[in-house]
């Protein structure tokens, strides 16, 4: 069989199958790694960390970048769609920057962690606590402690600023 | 954020300014440890928070007083030039050093003897043991010419020992230690991975590694398959040349896996089929970029923690080690790493091993949660064996308070000038 038209079965966590076509699913570095070592006639690879629905986001991730590099699509047009990908709650966000991470699909997981760092861009650390639901687990000490020890961070930075 | 994973964390944090990677730092003290570094310090924490799953994977029936038994300690004269010291402690460690041992259901059997580099015609000693509550007690001490390539004690009571410079052979003892077949294959007498491992039907296996240097490079590996009563070996075909590299063969219910690690900084597990007289391999899992440590190329007795996440696929057990060998990095630390199958978790225990400890090797039972291993120091002036219930360890982390009881194997011993080691750790 001819990787052209091979089909790929992605088991999902909760036993959900999706067919995939070759080129979608080896975006996939740990798919590719793996179906380079299995014969031909496997098909099906289970993903036993991720969800259907995360699976899904990925599968959908991954489709329209392998057929937009096929066909040439313009920058503007993946940037634009990949923004409009990123729209979802903090949860999926996370779980599709868990996904990423273990399917080692690292443009992906490049583009989620530059959504999440762009929701925590000019944030206070209270406001980030309040974005990700986080509990801090600092007292106000020793926060005020590690901002001392750490403050070269924000002085280099505003010098940077200024610099610029 | 909790359960975004360590790399995840850390690949956000670099996409972000000083400033506000310094706000981010400080939303919880996982962050901070996360994106200031420390990460080493968060894997640790996050391994140990799964203790209470991990407890409860290993059998009620397990003892709740750890009970370890030292086979050897070696004191080293000390002398003034240092290269003298280490030679004359590695002459004297290599007669005591437990080179191989092998624990399955109740029955431990070890070696120990020669390295086969430094004195290859000196007999070894081979160590039949039974565990049970009562602790250790010694069945059978056996000496044997020649050095062990492996051992192992299948699940119904036999042990077999390979020899490597004698011809391969392969020698099979019962129970009670009485040997019930020698069979000679003749072929590959100076190769030293040799591998052994029994099937559920008991079934012997036994794979020799491929050398990678020396005259016998240039043979293929070669996996034999003898029935019961292992009177007859049978050369089994068309094993993969780079399957032997530094191979570890390792039983699962699903077939044989073998562990192995080449120098092209990549490591495998492969799946074997075992038919009539045929053999079928596949890979199933590869991980590349496996660090390219010293200690990791030369000892190859490592598992990358990121197999867990394939524990549906191959039946993974609950066995990782990572430890350095002591003449190649004596400064290394060792940590004692442990996960468990049925915890159903990813995560692994680990414990860092104070001082200069370094594992030589070790194997666990998830049954019933004894674990059997070796400790060696790094110029082996102490080596140690040991079998401990693996409970009672993992709830207290301080190695000082694992509770080293006397030897208690044979009286000869008393006589080759073996003490305690109350001191250890």
């Amino acid at each position: 069989m001819t990787e052209k038209g091979r089909i790929v079965k992605m088991v999902s966590q909760d036993q959900e199958e999706f067919e995939v076509e070759y080129g979608v699913a080896t975006m996939s570095t740990l798919i590719a790694n793996v179906l380079q070592d299995v014969s031909e006639e496997t098909t099906t690879v289970p993903i036993p960390n991720v969800n259907a629905q995360v699976l899904a986001k990925v599968i959908e991730y991954c489709r329209y970048h392998y057929e937009a590099k096929r066909i040439d699509q313009s920058e503007e047009d993946i940037e634009r769609w990949n923004k409009d990908f990123m729209k979802v709650d903090n949860k999926t966000l996370f779980n599709i920057l868990i996904a990423a991470s273990f399917l080692d699909i690292a443009d992906l997981l490049d583009l989620g962690c530059k959504t999440v760092a762009g929701m925590i861009k000019d944030k206070s650390v209270e406001q980030i606590r309040e974005l990700f639901c986080i509990e801090g687990d600092f007292t106000e000490e020793q926060e005020a402690k590690m901002r001392e020890e750490n403050n070269w961070g924000s002085e280099m930075s505003q010098e940077n600023n200024a610099a610029q | 954020m909790e359960e975004l994973t360590i790399d995840v964390i850390h690949e956000i944090a670099n996409q972000l300014t000083r400033k506000d990677r310094l706000e981010f730092s400080l939303c919880c003290r996982r962050v901070f440890c996360i994106v200031s570094g420390e990460r080493k310090l968060v894997e640790c924490e996050e391994r140990l928070r799964t203790r209470e799953a991990l407890s409860r994977a290993f059998s009620e029936k397990a003892l709740k007083q750890p009970t370890v038994i030292v086979v050897e300690r070696i004191t080293v004269p000390v002398r003034t030039r240092r290269s003298l010291r280490i030679k004359t402690a590695y002459k004297k460690a290599v007669k005591a050093i437990v080179s191989d041992f092998s624990y399955d259901g109740e029955l431990l059997a070890f070696s120990r003897g020669a390295d086969a580099y430094v004195s290859p015609s000196n007999p070894v000693e081979l160590f039949l043991c039974k565990l049970d509550d009562g602790g250790v007690s010694l069945i059978r001490r056996l000496t044997l010419d020649g050095n062990i390539g492996d051992l192992k004690v299948s699940r119904s009571g036999l042990f077999v020992a390979v020899r490597v410079l004698k011809s391969g052979d392969i020698t099979v003892f019962n129970s009670v230690g009485d040997v019930i077949s020698v069979q000679r294959t003749g072929r590959y007498t100076n190769v030293h991975g040799a591998q052994t491992a029994f099937t559920k039907e008991d079934d012997l296996l036994f794979l020799w590694d491929k050398p990678r240097s020396g005259w016998a490079r240039g043979y293929p590996p070669v996996l034999y398959q003898s029935p019961p009563p292992f009177t007859k070996v049978v050369e089994m075909p068309s094993l993969p040349h780079a399957i032997c590299e530094n191979a570890q063969v390792c039983l699962q219910d699903c077939g044989i896996l073998i562990f192995y690690e080449m120098e092209r900084r990549e490591a495998a597990v492969f799946r074997l089929m075992l038919t009539n007289n045929s053999v079928e391999y596949q890979r199933i899992l590869r991980h590349k970029g496996v660090p390219a440590n010293r200690w990791i190329k030369y000892y190859p007795r490592y598992i990358h923690e990121d197999l867990p996440n394939f524990r549906d696929w191959i039946s993974w057990d609950c066995e990782t080690l990572r430890g350095a060998k002591p003449r190649l990095h004596p400064r290394a630390e060792t940590w004692f790493h442990c996960a468990s199958r049925a915890a159903r978790t990813c995560e692994t225990q680990c414990f860092n091993l104070s001082g200069p400890w370094v594992f030589a090797d070790f194997c666990v039972r998830e049954e019933t949660g004894w674990c059997v291993y070796a400790l060696d120091s790094p110029h082996h002036e102490v080596q140690v064996a040991g079998v401990t219930n693996l409970l009672p360890f993992l709830e207290d982390s301080n190695p000082n308070t694992w509770g080293i009881l006397s030897p208690k194997l044979d009286q000869s011993e008393e006589e080759n000038g073996v003490d305690d080691v109350r001191s250890m750790g």
